[in-house]
């Protein structure tokens, strides 16, 4: 039990870092808002065709924008992959500077800064192997099952067990994705102690190995979390409308509340990790 | 909200199983009676075909001297790549590669012998009457040794043999042992008048996107299978005896156009009651969950046709739910008989069930008993149960919720019905009220959408407790009759009569554009300009519509533009200023391609682009989170 307070009130200490990649995030998407509202401005001036919309969600209202307009949506829908592109790359180095602050238990703005830029290249080398291992899995085991499966209406008496095969599978997958990210930290954190590649990734899959049942327990708390946190924000505030501002900026600050729950989420997660792989002392 | 997401996976039915007994109360004589049959058919499972004896009654209603039969041979559409429903469909029809098919993977039928009352047997010979396509024998003539006269019934017995193909749509077989026999025996093709007024046989070859048209009449079918397999059917079981491993079960119906029945050994039946009415429904136990849903589809339509268009015609309706892995057999009408379609776990808010459920329960109405030539003029009954289909879904679930409502994704099936249009690549792509054969890739947007759509219009226009009472003089006036489009649009005068239309309408040249011509309808609100309101009609279609203007200060102002001529401009008092305009706002002219710019105000309500930016704006972030996990 004083281990996980320890480790809730390390997550605390790390409000500062949280708040950047938070903001960084949020950033990320203001971009799009500011595009998305833009198209929508254009393409709804002046109708009352909004006033539906106020109500809450009309598919009418959408889909005739869409079919009035083949480009409706067309330029935030590409603005939203590039921006996706280049956050994954933002993200090792935000990554790369939260690690190095939570192994050296410097909080500081100045010390995620250090770290992030200092360790930016290796920890992208990481978040290769974890892509190709992340991707190499879901090829395989989908390959695997598709050829055994061959026609599945075929091979199974209905639909029913290929239903539930392909939910264990999307389970299966979600553990690999529980290794892989659980391999992948822990392999930077010693990075940081040891600036050996080859050496930080052996040791990443020998602690894994070490304690497995934890990190499996870990990978499905912050699952579980995260799943609540949406339900919680479908729960909630469903879909509301926008029949007044005041409804609006309710809509807009819960939902800036779980995308900052969210982050600190997964600063709650390199502690615990951190907290399982103590700085060895040679 | 949460409730949306469930997923019914666990069997909740504790209704279940006793075989219906029909009410007998029902009246068994509402129909001319034209052709009738009795069939006993043997069911060799293993070779997938049946041989069958049959035999015909058929009533000479017309003034001439029948010395020739047409009767429909279906199955034979099945032979192979060569038949007219096939051909140009080597590849990829209905979601199927048929070249690789074995010849037991193909069907056929054929009739060994077939002889009148004397005795004396009769020649046949396949007819081509729409393509004359040679390889293809889906109808056959059949000479007559003695003519029959107008007014003379005369009998006929036949002996035939029908083999299911491997499913391609509707009848065949499918894995373990499934059975649909649907266009299953050869069928008297309806002697009428057409539209030159002469008499002649209406009995076209099977050709893609047809489906019926045939005379009513009584069936007696006796089905002798293997006792393993669960068999349902048009018709009421009225008897049933299991000797040496098979069973023999008799069905009766009265006053169909047509029969057909299923079989498949691990159907579980589910029994009620409702109104009335016995409702008996066949499900594979992987659906069981479904079974309710059915069944609540089943009493709504029931009870919602029965109070707006007229009393359910037969004693009993059977739904039988197709396995997955023969879906093909599912999504249709037969009389008494419809065939659904479900897959495990599909959530309750998300309502394909029900909605097509309700869809193929309606056509017990449009095509069962209003039976209209559904190959020549298939929107008299697919238009006409699009219609009824999105009344009820929206009835029963709520108007913009009623098809799905998914984590705050709602949709209405009669906005569904509406966007299956407006969204074709070219909604002007083609009339309405043409053969369902003529049809390429628009049949479902024109024939069941637009034709919905159409109808809705019409009741904005007329409002709704007219156009009740003309579907509703209508079913009565040609219940158990082949209506066409002049008998419908006959009757539409007839009730308009009745009433004062306000609105200037001409619902002749309505019918004329949205039936034969391809014009469309979209209303735009040019400008508003201090006192001055500028409106236009993008399309051809001439409807009268409402505008609705609001001044400054909040004075209303509702104006009727009879939709004539292609801009309007009006100009009000000059001491006004229009605030803002409207055309429609009650959306009663649904045909409408785009009500977006249907209005216009100088005050943009920014609320709703706020917050769908900082929805797209909370997904960036999602996505960015759980791309940080992986990298
Ligand atoms: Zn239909």
């Amino acid at each position: 039990m004083s281990k996980v307070a320890h480790v809730l009130k390390e997550t605390i200490l790390q409000w500062k870092v949280v708040f950047i990649v938070y903001i960084s995030q949020f950033f990320f998407g203001l971009i799009l808002a500011y595009s998305m509202y833009a198209e929508m401005y254009t393409s709804y001036d002046g109708s009352l065709a909004l006033e539906y919309l106020a109500k809450g969600f009309d598919r009418t209202v959408f889909m005739d924008m869409v079919n009035s307009q083949n480009e409706m949506f067309s330029s935030s829908r590409g603005l939203a992959i590039i921006l996706l592109i280049v956050y994954c790359f933002m993200s090792v180095l935000l990554q790369g500077g939260w690690l190095y602050t939570i192994r050296k238990k410097e909080f500081s703005i100045r010390s995620f800064l250090r770290g992030g830029w200092k360790y930016y290249f290796p920890f992208l080398g990481f978040a290769g192997i974890s892509l190709l291992l992340f991707l190499l899995f879901g090829g395989g085991v989908g390959y695997l099952f598709t050829s055994w499966v061959g026609d599945p209406l075929m091979t199974f008496s209905s639909e029913k067990p290929y239903v539930l095969w392909i939910i264990f599978l999307v389970c299966l997958y979600a553990l690999w994705t529980i290794l892989v990210w659980s391999w992948s930290v822990t392999a930077r954190l010693h990075y940081i102690n040891q600036p050996s590649f080859i050496k930080a990734v052996k040791l990443g899959f020998d602690k894994v190995k070490q304690n497995l049942g934890k990190y499996i327990a870990i990978g499905w708390l912050i699952i579980g979390i995260h799943v609540f946190l949406m339900f919680l924000y479908y729960w909630i505030m469903g879909d509301r409308g926008a029949s007044s501002w005041y409804i609006v900026a309710v809509g807009i600050i819960f939902q800036q509340t779980i995308a900052y729950s969210r982050v600190l989420l997964r600063g709650f997660s390199y502690s615990l990790v951190e907290d399982l792989n103590p700085i060895p002392t040679e | 909200m949460l409730k949306s997401l469930v997923f019914v996976i666990v069997c909740t039915m504790s209704w279940f199983t006793s075989l219906a007994q029909c009410n007998t109360a029902y009246p068994q004589d509402q129909s001319p009676k034209i052709a009738s049959y009795n069939i006993e058919a043997y069911l060799d499972h293993d070779a997938k075909r049946a041989t069958c004896q049959q035999t015909i009654r058929w009533k000479n209603t017309s003034p001439d001297t029948i010395r020739e039969l047409r009767m429909y041979m279906y199955m034979n559409a099945f032979q192979g790549l060569h038949t007219t429903y096939l051909k140009g469909g080597d590849s990829n029809i209905f979601g199927q590669d048929l070249l690789q098919r074995t010849e037991k993977e193909w069907g056929f039928i054929t009739i060994n012998s077939m002889e009148d009352v004397n005795g004396n047997s009769l020649s046949q010979q396949y007819v081509q009457p729409n393509d004359q396509n040679p390889d293809d024998e889906s109808v056959v003539e059949i000479a007559l040794n003695q003519p029959i006269y107008p007014g003379e019934t005369q009998t006929f017995t036949l002996d035939f043999v029908v083999k299911l193909p491997k499913t391609i749509v509707r009848s065949g077989f499918g894995k373990d042992d499934f059975f649909l026999f649907v266009h299953w025996f050869p069928q008297m093709g309806v002697y009428e008048q057409n539209k030159s007024g002469e008499w002649a046989w209406n009995c076209h070859q099977f050709m893609r996107g047809t489906e019926f048209f045939a005379d009513f009449g009584d069936y007696t079918i006796k089905i002798n299978a293997s006792d393993h397999l669960v068999i349902g059917a048009s018709g009421c079981r009225i008897s049933e005896e299991k000797i040496d491993g098979r069973q023999i079960i008799e069905f009766q119906a009265h006053d169909l156009i047509d029969f057909g029945w299923v079989a498949y050994p691990t159907y579980d039946v589910y029994t009620s009651t409702f109104m009335d009415v016995d409702i008996e429904i066949l499900m594979p136990p992987e659906h069981c969950a479904f079974a309710d849903r059915y069944l609540k589809a089943v009493e709504h339509g029931l009870e919602y046709l029965g109070k707006n268009v007229g009393k359910y015609p037969y004693p009993k309706i059977t739904v039988v739910d197709p396995p997955v892995h023969t879906l093909n057999s599912g999504f249709m009408e037969y009389p008494m008989m419809i065939t659904g379609a479900t897959f495990f776990g599909i959530p309750q808010s998300v309502r394909s069930v029900e909605s097509l459920v309700i869809h193929e329960f309606t056509h017990m109405y449009f095509m069962a008993t209003l039976a209209s030539n559904e190959k020549e003029e298939a929107w008299l009954d697919e238009g006409f149960v699009t219609y009824y289909e999105d009344r009820i879904l929206d009835h029963y679930y709520g108007d913009k919720k009623s098809l799905f409502n998914v984590l705050g994704f709602t949709s209405g099936n009669a906005e569904n019905s509406r966007l299956e249009y407006t969204g074709l690549p070219d909604p002007s792509v083609g009339a309405i009220a043409r053969p369902g054969w003529e049809f390429r890739g628009s049949y479902k947007g024109l024939i069941y959408a637009k034709t919905a759509t159409v109808l809705k219009t019409l009741e904005g226009i007329v409002t709704r407790p007219v156009m009740d009472d003309i579907i509703q003089t209508y079913f009565e006036a040609y219940k158990f009759k082949h209506p066409k489009e002049a008998d419908f649009r006959g009757i539409v005068d007839e009730v308009l009569k009745k009433y004062e239309v306000e609105l200037p309408f001409d619902v002749s040249m309505y019918f004329d554009q949205c039936l034969h011509g391809t014009d469309i309808c979209d209303f735009e609100v040019v400008s508003i300009k201090n006192n001055t309101l500028h409106v236009r009609q993008n399309g051809g279609l001439i409807v009268p519509v409402e505008i609705e203007i609001v001044f400054e200060g909040g004075k209303k102002e509702v104006v009727v533009w009879d939709g004539k001529g292609a801009d309007k401009t009006y100009s009000f008092s000059e001491d006004t200023s229009i605030h803002s305009a409207h055309i429609d706002p009650e959306q009663k002219i649904y045909l409408d391609l785009n009500f977006i710019n249907n209005s216009k105000t100088k005050h943009t309500n920014s609320k709703p682009l706020v917050k769908y930016a900082a929805k797209s704006q909370n997904w960036i972030q999602v996505l960015a989170q759980l791309a940080s996990y992986l990298m």
